[in-house]
């Protein structure tokens, strides 16, 4: 186990533990047309945010990201990453970023925005990388151990306790994130500060038929 | 793109020690506030007192606007590390804006690990608790103030208010689902709890129209029991500080006057005052705690005498008798005492809030070793 400093995730480098679903195509599901205006909404949606209204703000970026133009603003991704970190969902915040990532693709200008926001949620939250270990156990992979367990801090190490390593040897780890605090992990005492890097190991799923190593 | 406003950088600096070469005679004083805080003006420090390995302490530091941050500071070797408390709390959504009203403040070290404080958004404190992260704690109340963490560590009583009273509340800590009220006076402002050193003994202050009662009461299991008036006054209790070493039965507030002047009282257990320091210098609006030195014989604080440039002096709770400190600095605004260190290891070490040199007339932080002034008085 090791506990880093600062560290600095940039979108390229970043798995995700949790496949994102995939925006369909076509009209937009409630009440939010697909002819739009990214700046006004973006107007809009920070609007909500200054009132305090998340989940209305959620709501009406989600609509979006249904329409065929929306799925692709990097913007929009951003702006649910946002909401989904106030709202204490690191895990779906970085899935929204790293989808953000994805979307921008050879844009310079979008990629400096998404990389942006990568440095300032790397900063304030705990990246928590899974790497597989041969046996299984039955031990949570992490404990809250600290004096007060937030909404955010449950939801997190409820999250890393399903979590399960989606990648094959070799590759880059999956990441989930936590709220700097008081940990244990392994019957050993941690302090995750903003901005460390822990890396953990669980059980791998088991492996399938097609994964199995030819003899 | 959507702006996170945050316009406070959440960097930890560590800054050396700035010690000022001392004059002879004079207790030697490093700055512990940074320099570089433009604006900022430092204030109210608190000392952790519980399972130290090193000195640790918390400061405010005011925009001078309706702002105020906190920070963190702790001794390694002859440096002092500050690290600010990050603004940014997870799964509080108001933390991601700046505010025009912000203010975190009304620290109570629940151990050396970490401490409750209170985060004003929108006008309504709220209950947070920092490890190396903000942490708001699950527990509904109105506007909570004067948080106070038992002797043990496993209590926590706060003041809260809405629309039916300001009331104390009591939570063992961690499990805030056992939650209990402790007073029931919709006529009475109850404010300031104070633990007793030992016994689960706590004290607080009952405000009414006409007058200010000085409470005491064993808390357990959530139930205040025992409870009693120890002192009443028609002037007004500000805050209250029971002396830490538990032989000595002894309660000091800082009090208003009704000519406006603030005293210290010492209350003993009968509920007479035993000593009274007229003139002690409070800043406005934020009255700290009354300092006790850790062997509880004496009482620091800033004098109110501006002929002689608000002197930080100690009374002798035993004899009455006061002396000055001669400290190399000058304009003390407020003072916390604190200790480190075990048995005759133990070392006293004074926070003082002083304007700082000629180059820096803002208010900061200083602290002074005073274990060997206090040995020779």
């Amino acid at each position: 186990m090791r506990i880093g400093g600062a560290g600095l995730l940039l979108a390229a480098t970043l798995v995700p533990a949790v496949a994102f679903a995939a925006f369909p195509g076509g009209a937009a599901s409630s009440d939010v047309a697909c002819d739009r205006d990214v700046a006004a909404d973006l107007v809009t949606i920070q609007d909500r945010l200054d009132d305090g209204r998340l989940d209305a703000a959620r709501a009406y970026v989600l609509d979006l990201l249904q329409c065929p133009d929306g799925a692709t603003e990097p913007r929009l991704h951003l702006a649910l990453a946002e909401i989904e970190e106030r709202l204490g969902k690191l895990n779906a915040a970085a899935l929204a970023i790293h989808q953000a990532g994805i979307v921008a693709g050879d844009d310079e200008d979008a990629a400096r925005l998404v990389s942006d926001a990568w440095t300032r949620f790397a900063s304030r939250w705990v990246a928590v990388k899974l790497v597989a270990m041969p046996v299984a156990t039955s031990d949570p992979p992490l404990e809250h151990a600290g004096m007060v367990a937030d909404e955010a801090t449950q939801r997190c190490v409820a999250e890393l306790e399903h979590a399960v390593v989606t990648v094959n040897p070799g590759q880059l780890p999956s990441v989930q994130w936590l709220v700097p605090g008081d940990y244990r992990a392994s019957g050993v005492d941690l302090r995750l500060p903003p901005g460390a890097t822990f890396t953990i190991k669980i059980a791998a799923p088991p492996a399938t038929t097609e994964e199995r190593p030819t003899p | 793109m959507i702006a996170i406003r945050i316009a406070a950088a959440l960097a930890v600096l560590a800054l050396a020690a700035s010690a000022t070469p001392a004059i002879a005679g004079t207790i030697p004083v490093v700055r512990v506030s940074r320099p570089d805080e433009e604006a900022m003006q430092a204030q109210n420090p608190t000392w952790c007192v519980r399972g130290v390995e090193r000195p640790a302490l918390t400061f405010e530091v005011n925009d001078r606007s309706r702002r105020i941050y906190l920070r963190v500071a702790s001794r390694d070797g002859e440096q002092w590390a500050v690290q600010d408390v990050p603004l940014v709390a997870a799964g509080a959504p108001g933390s991601f804006l700046l505010s025009d009203e912000w203010a975190d403040r009304s620290v109570a070290w629940a151990d050396a690990r970490g401490f409750f404080f209170t985060r004003t958004l929108d006008s309504r404190p709220q209950l947070y608790y920092y490890d190396v992260a903000p942490h708001r704690v699950p527990w509904e109340l109105g506007a909570v103030e004067d948080p106070s963490v038992s002797p043990d560590g496993a209590t926590i009583v706060v003041a809260a208010t809405d629309d039916s009273g300001t009331e104390l509340h009591a939570a063992p800590t961690g499990h805030w689902a056992h939650a209990t009220t402790l007073t029931s006076s919709p006529s009475v402002v109850e404010h300031g709890p104070a633990w007793f050193p030992a016994g689960n003994r706590l004290a607080w202050a009952a405000t009414d129209r006409d007058r200010t009662q000085l409470w005491v009461a064993n808390v357990a299991a959530g139930q205040a029991t025992d409870a009693r008036v120890l002192y009443s006054t028609t002037e007004e209790i500000l805050v209250t500080a029971p002396c830490p070493f538990p032989a000595l039965p002894y309660v000091a507030s800082t009090v208003r006057t009704a000519d406006g002047r603030h005293d210290l009282v010492v209350i003993d257990a009968a509920g007479q005052i035993h000593r009274r320091v007229m003139g002690v210098y409070v800043e406005p609006g934020r009255p700290g705690r009354p300092a006790w030195t850790p062997d509880g014989l004496g009482l620091v604080y800033v004098a109110d005498d501006a002929a002689a440039g608000n002197p930080v002096r100690i009374m002798s709770v035993t004899s009455g008798h006061t002396r000055d400190l001669p400290l190399d600095l000058s304009g003390a605004l407020e003072v916390a005492v604190g200790a480190w260190g075990t048995g005759a290891q133990t070392r006293t070490l004074l926070a003082v809030v002083a304007v700082g040199d000629d180059d820096d007339v803002r208010n900061h932080v200083y602290v002074a070793d005073i274990t060997d002034f206090l040995k020779g008085s």
